[in-house]
């Protein structure tokens, strides 16, 4: 319906440009759609660094991006580097072409005016050293041509073995070594000074010889005259001590563009003397999100039709910085749901900035069957579904919730998602002498789940856990979580949200995070000491004594240990460096404990995180709503980090209870949250549902009757089901690690397993049950079917056609009423309605 | 044609990558990874109706007793059974392979294979997975295992059978109990399991096997569940309910159709055939794979550990792991060895009668070899003194045959006690290389592990140029 809308817009601008003035014509065209109408254009700007007004390229080869943004008198800005007529004077220093891209022509000061019909401005710029070229630095000139190009990447020269015997440091972060390699490996042949066009490095850089990676650039390119440049002034590695990039700045940061709309970014870098330069067409892009935008070489992000927020990830040397766009749809937003609580506040508003206007509030039995398997992991019973559809009290919802909250299985359901992220499992080799311990470690964790014990003691009591696990179960996390690297890197990831994997061997691709920030954390367990428990399974685990520290692998400097982003903490020896982790992290002040939680529920209701993946919160992967995650964050501080309070907020909010039904506008929506986002149950709820909805037991072995899926203290109970559905195996602190793919096997399990046709044909089961019961209507019977799988009555129709097929079945054989059962028991397990949570 | 392109891809896109690995969204990552393919490749495409039948002999094949003879070692290497020649001068093997010997000029004996991982767990998934593992021990793989890689790489071609499949006891199908698990890829590249013993009257496929009560059954229930299933489908726009449907789809057709279920069916083949392979688990095994292949699975494992599937007798052990404490080794080798060598020749016969030869590449390979000096404990189970081998990376045999390799040859050698290897020291991802090579899968191509980080198919390793 939109699409149409749009069109017809669209043609109404064109037949408008050909009446009214030409400046309107410029302000119509570039008036991206979905904004609305942006007006007139008011003003033209230069887009500048805040820290570095005046402008100096150095030397003949510098360049420098222009951006020029048009005010509207709607408010709107939008990018009109291309719209604009560019004019220099003198005209002898620099020339900017039609994109806005500055050249160097000679030494001196210049100003560049930017005008559109009747409005201009301008702004001035320096030329230095443009006869007396500076020397072509390695590693602040070869090596991001080397980056931007892919020569260093992972798949490339940068992989650990390189390619073809050529090799480089990964994306380039460690320039000595990429120098030694290409200037002294090789016998010498991948440069010469005698003939820089013949070095091996150029010809295979053009593809003038066979070049695995083919040609990567053109020998007219600005890139390719740098490296020659760099060989025919002799291949130096440069001044050592030279100014380093200190950070990267992005122009604009921010900016609110419209589909199919365009944003020239500038990038610039500033250097550790105070100099900045410009770097854009040298730094890498990338968008967060691809269906969203997709961002040239140049540095020109060009927006596609879905509606949101889409983050642009900037990459020079060792720096990041991002771009946001939103990206808005604009359809009126003039009818919105009752607002809740803040995550309404912040969503909401979000939708009305966007123009999305969100579904409606979901009915009753969807609210119900949605917020019991989220939170208590399975589906309500017929009985509670009755109840539940007939009770009037307004304030049903937030019982409900409070009932579950209350009960124990939201104590099973969060114990069975945290026993695997914290890899609860039996020891491959000992399986049965280590499942004391597993057991009881799960217990122990159910336990804190139960009692709601607040989220920073329970973090703290697993992370400085010390003893043996009959005196303290949550000594068994140090178990699965054997070495030094797993420990940083699981308390990174799953309860900071940092995945510092990287930084063990470089600095962190995409993140600032480096190798000493590595090996300063990995400090905190410098002094864990192991030794043999009583039972051969379990090791006790102590503070060894000793001063907390680790040497960096490169270097060999012994570093003390910090927080990531922190400072460098002395401990005394007969402290245990893993109180101070667990009081750095657990500090109000953190600016990643709470948000990495918070996050993770976020996506636990919604299938989405706030910033997705949920445990990778780089800088470079931004917040769909940064004040929600925010603000979220503050609340469950101020709550003393309350997980109940956390869930019973985000359950409570109209948010989560939208329809996943789209309406006209929304159904494209994957982030800003304007409907429901249907998933499908996991392996354990699903077997569960599937032992409710046919009335069948399983017996898990060596487990009490009655023992749901989502009870097992563990991962090592052989179930084919669970494992085609996804069941994680608690191998990794990453979510990611369950699998909510569908497959073959699950396919074939469902519709034709010994396993599910044993369940439906139970004995003690529902189909049998029904099927032989001579007292109740087979009307009631359906809807008793109806409520328990899908938690509402049938339809009259689906009545109908149940009814139909009951009567038909049983008068084709002697059986025929069993086996209608039977069927409808499969195809009600076979549905989607069945299958997803929505 | 099988021409893998050495290229690399340049500076992907981490989102791409993303997709294609860890966290593919329903339907979506595919087309991702064939333009990311394109992009590398233009070659990958072409190859992909070839296939691999994998040979597993888990327990370690003692390369001592098998395939590198050492006839002129000390006795207390050498061992009690002498080589003979074959068909091709130069190629000898156990005198307990007879069947060898006449097909020899149709398999290359690779002898120069090592690694370091000598517990079973470490070696499992040393080979299975074309990486060095984080922990030595533990069958848990932490990267893919190669036929879960094959299975992404091919998961969206056309054939309606699973492209890895894996035959195994019955008790020990459990993907990680052999390091076939498909780590960061997902629960849905693990191996579709067959388990059961095929050459038993009344083995049937699990999930697979449809009573005529039920084939008419499936009819009904169809119907009624098209009226049931009624929820609006653009709830969903993540793909997960069309790829449900999807899948259903393809069960419904390997359920019903004629041909997918005949692919299971070994009563279509001749009893000679049958015969020819052998009446027992092992050969049942191989000549299915052949079947599952030429229907267009892509990658179907051959477990070969108790060759009855019945009690075992005196002085053997359940599978290769011939430690003196399992088994007295010559006797277990020449009781388990007519079972190998029937099954194996019968499968490659059979294959190049079929002129599937250039299609289908038959590997056959444990996790390590045995010690080559034997040593001697009290059996476990015999309790008397015995002669054994324990686990012994540093060499191992593997044979392959057929997709259009040179066979009839040897590759590589090792020392004169076959402690390790003396020329052309190879590692097991070369013969991974080897394989990929022959499925047209780019192994320089990553997927992202569970941390996000880019994984190359295999870090190293090249396609043994012997065999090309």
């Amino acid at each position: 319906m939109h699409r149409v809308v749009r069109v017809v817009l669209l043609m109404a601008y064109w037949v408008a440009s050909f009446m009214v003035s030409l400046q309107r014509v410029d302000a119509q065209e570039v008036n991206a759609l979905g904004m609305g109408d942006a007006g007139m254009l008011v003003e033209l700007s230069f887009e500048s660094s805040a820290d570095a007004s005046t402008i100096v390229l150095r030397g003949s080869d510098s360049r420098h991006q222009m951006v020029v943004t048009g005010v509207f008198s709607s408010g709107h800005k939008q990018d009109v580097t291309r719209e604009v007529a560019y004019q220099v004077d003198p005209p002898n220093v620099v020339s900017i072409d039609s994109t806005g891209l500055v050249t160097t022509l000679g030494n001196g000061i210049a100003t560049i005016t930017a005008a559109m019909g009747s409005l201009s401005t301008a702004t001035s710029l320096s030329v230095e050293n443009f006869d007396t070229d500076p020397e072509v630095s390695f590693s602040e000139r070869v090596v991001p041509i080397l980056t931007k190009y892919g020569c260093n990447s992972g798949g490339c020269h940068g992989s650990a073995g390189g390619q073809n015997g050529f090799r480089l440091s990964l994306l380039g972060f460690e320039p000595m070594d990429d120098y030694e390699r290409i200037v002294k490996e090789s016998r010498g042949r991948r440069w010469s000074i005698a003939a820089p066009e013949q070095s091996l490095l150029l010809r295979k850089a053009v593809g003038t010889v066979p070049h695995g990676g083919g040609a990567r650039l053109e020998s007219d390119s600005h890139e390719y005259k740098t490296l020659l440049r760099w060989i025919a002034s002799g291949a130096r590695f440069g001044d050592p001590a030279a100014a380093k990039v200190a950070k990267v700045e992005v122009l604009p940061s921010e900016r609110m563009m419209g589909s199919r709309g365009q944003q020239q970014l500038s990038v610039i870098a500033h250097f550790t003397d105070g100099t900045t330069e410009d770097v854009t067409t040298t730094a890498v892009y990338e968008a967060n999100v691809p269906e969203m935008a997709a961002v040239s070489e140049q540095g020109l992000v060009k927006t596609m039709a879905e509606p949101g927020n889409v983050g642009v990830m900037i990459r020079y040397q060792s720096k990041v910085a991002v771009f946001r766009a939103t990206i808005p749809l604009g359809a009126p937003v003039d009818r919105l749901p009752p607002q809740r609580n803040l995550v309404d506040e912040h969503v909401f508003k979000k939708l009305k900035l966007l123009g999305l206007p969100p579904s409606d509030l979901c009915d009753d039995s969807t609210f119900l069957r949605r917020v019991t398997i989220d939170i208590a992991s399975r589906l309500p019973t017929s009985n509670e579904t009755e109840a539940f559809l007939a009770d009037t009290n307004p304030n049903k919802r937030d019982q409900w919730i409070e009932a579950l909250l209350d009960s124990t299985d939201y104590a099973d359901a969060f114990a069975n998602k945290w026993s695997a992220l914290l890899r609860n499992k039996r020891d491959d080799e000992q399986m049965e002498l280590s499942r004391v311990g597993t057991y009881a470690f799960h217990r122990w964790i159910r336990q804190a789940i139960q009692e709601n014990r607040p989220y920073d003691q329970l973090v703290t009591g697993i992370l400085t856990a010390s003893g043996e696990a009959s005196e303290n179960p949550a000594v068994l996390w140090y178990r699965g979580v054997k070495d030094i690297h797993s420990q940083v890197e699981d308390v990174a990831q799953l309860f900071l949200g940092q995945r510092i994997q990287c930084a063990k061997c470089h600095h962190h691709p995409f993140e600032k995070w480096s190798q000493s920030d590595y090996v300063q954390f990995s400090a905190f367990f410098s002094q864990l000491g192991r030794k043999k428990g009583e039972l051969v399974s379990e090791e006790r685990i102590f503070h060894r004594l000793g001063i907390a520290n680790a040497a960096h692998p490169k270097s060999g400097e012994k570093l003390l240990p910090s927080g990531l982003g922190g400072t460098a903490l002395t401990i005394q020896p007969d402290q245990d460096p893993r109180q101070f982790l667990a009081d750095w992290m657990t500090s109000p002040d953190n600016p990643y404990f709470a948000r990495a939680l918070v996050n993770r529920y976020w996506k636990h209701f919604f299938g989405r995180g706030l910033v997705d993946p949920e445990d990778d919160m780089r800088e470079t992967n931004p917040p769909t709503h940064p004040e929600l995650l925010n603000d979220l964050a503050q609340e469950f501080i101020s709550s003393g980090y309350d997980m109940k309070k956390l869930v019973r907020m985000i359950c409570e909010s109209t948010t989560y209870q939208l329809s996943a039904q789209p309406n006209q506008y929304n159904v494209d929506d994957r982030q800003n949250y304007s409907r429901y986002y249907p998933r499908r149950m996991m392996a354990e709820s699903l077997f569960d549902s599937m032992d409710s909805i046919t009335g069948s037991i399983t017996r898990f072995q060596g487990m009490p009757a009655n023992t749901l899926a989502v009870q097992l203290p563990d991962t090592s109970f052989q179930s084919y089901f669970l494992t085609v559905f996804g069941r994680p195996k608690g191998e990794s602190a990453c979510e990611c690690e369950r699998g909510s793919d569908s497959n073959l096997a699950q396919g074939l399990h469902l519709i034709n397993s010994d396993e599910l046709r044993n369940k439906i044909a139970a004995a003690e089961g529902r189909a049998l049950q029904l099927a032989s019961d001579k007292e109740r209507a087979a009307k009631d019977k359906i809807r008793e079917l109806y409520l328990t799988a899908f938690s509402r009555p049938p339809t009259e129709q689906e009545s109908a056609l149940v009814l139909d097929y009951i009567n038909r079945k049983s008068t084709e054989t002697s059986d025929g009423t069993k086996q209608a059962f039977e069927d409808i028991v499969w195809s009600l397990l076979n549905t989607k309605e069945f299958l997803f949570n929505h | 044609m099988n021409r893998v392109h050495r290229r690399c891809a340049g500076p992907l896109s981490r989102r791409k990558l993303l997709q294609v690995g860890a966290i593919g969204l329903g339907g979506l990552g595919f087309s991702d990874f064939l333009r990311l393919r394109a992009h590398a490749s233009a070659s990958s495409e072409a190859v992909s109706d070839t296939s691999v039948i994998f040979v597993w002999l888990p327990g370690g094949f003692p390369h001592m007793e098998t395939y590198d003879m050492k006839p002129d070692a000390p006795t207390e290497f050498r061992g009690e059974f002498k080589p003979v020649p074959t068909n091709v001068p130069g190629i000898d093997v156990t005198e307990l392979f007879p069947m060898h010997t006449r097909v020899a000029d149709r398999f290359t004996l690779i002898r120069s294979i090592s690694h370091d991982f000598a517990d079973h767990g470490g070696g499992h998934k040393r080979l299975m997975t074309g990486r060095i593992p984080k922990t030595p021990v533990g069958t848990a793989n932490d990267a893919p295992a190669g036929p879960s890689i094959v299975a992404k790489v091919r998961e969206r071609s056309g054939a309606s059978l699973p492209h890895n499949i894996l035959m195994a006891d019955n008790g020990r199908t459990g993907v990680d109990v052999f390091a076939f698990g498909s780590a960061y890829l997902g629960p849905a590249y693990t191996p579709f399991e067959i388990p059961g013993n095929p050459s038993s009257p009344d083995f049937q496929v699990r999930n697979l096997s449809l009573s005529s009560e039920m084939a008419s059954r499936l009819d009904d229930r169809r119907t009624l569940l098209a009226g049931m299933d009624n929820i609006r489908r653009d709830i969903d726009r993540s793909g997960a309910m069309e790829a449900i449907d999807d899948y259903n789809r393809k069960a419904y057709e390997l359920l019903t159709s004629e041909s997918a279920r005949n692919a299971f069916d070994l009563s279509k083949e001749d009893v000679a055939i049958r015969e020819r392979y052998g009446n027992h688990t092992w050969g049942q095994r191989a000549l299915l794979a052949r079947r599952l292949v030429e229907a267009g699975s892509s990658f179907v494992s051959v477990v070969m550990e108790n060759p009855g599937g019945g009690p075992l007798p005196f002085g053997t052990t359940y599978n290769w792991d011939c430690h003196a404490v399992n088994c007295h080794i010559f006797t277990d080798t020449r009781w388990r060895a007519p079972f190998y060598d029937q099954a194996l020749t019968a499968l490659i016969e059979d294959v190049y009668q079929r002129g599937l030869d250039k299609k289908v590449l038959i590997v056959a390979t444990g996790e390590f070899g045995h010690t080559p000096r034997i040593n001697y404990s009290v059996g476990t189970a015999t309790g008397v003194m015995q002669p054994g081998r324990d686990h012994w990376p540093g060499a191992m045999s593997v044979l392959v045959s057929g997709g259009g390799l040179r066979m009839g040859q040897v590759v590589g050698s090792t020392n004169a006690r076959g402690e390790a290897p003396k020329d052309r020291p190879l590692t097991p991802n070369d013969l991974w290389a080897t394989i990929y090579r022959h499925l047209g899968i780019d192994y320089h191509e990553s997927f992202l592990d569970h941390t996000g980080r880019p994984m190359p198919i295999l870090p190293f390793g090249e396609p043994i140029s012997e065999l090309i």
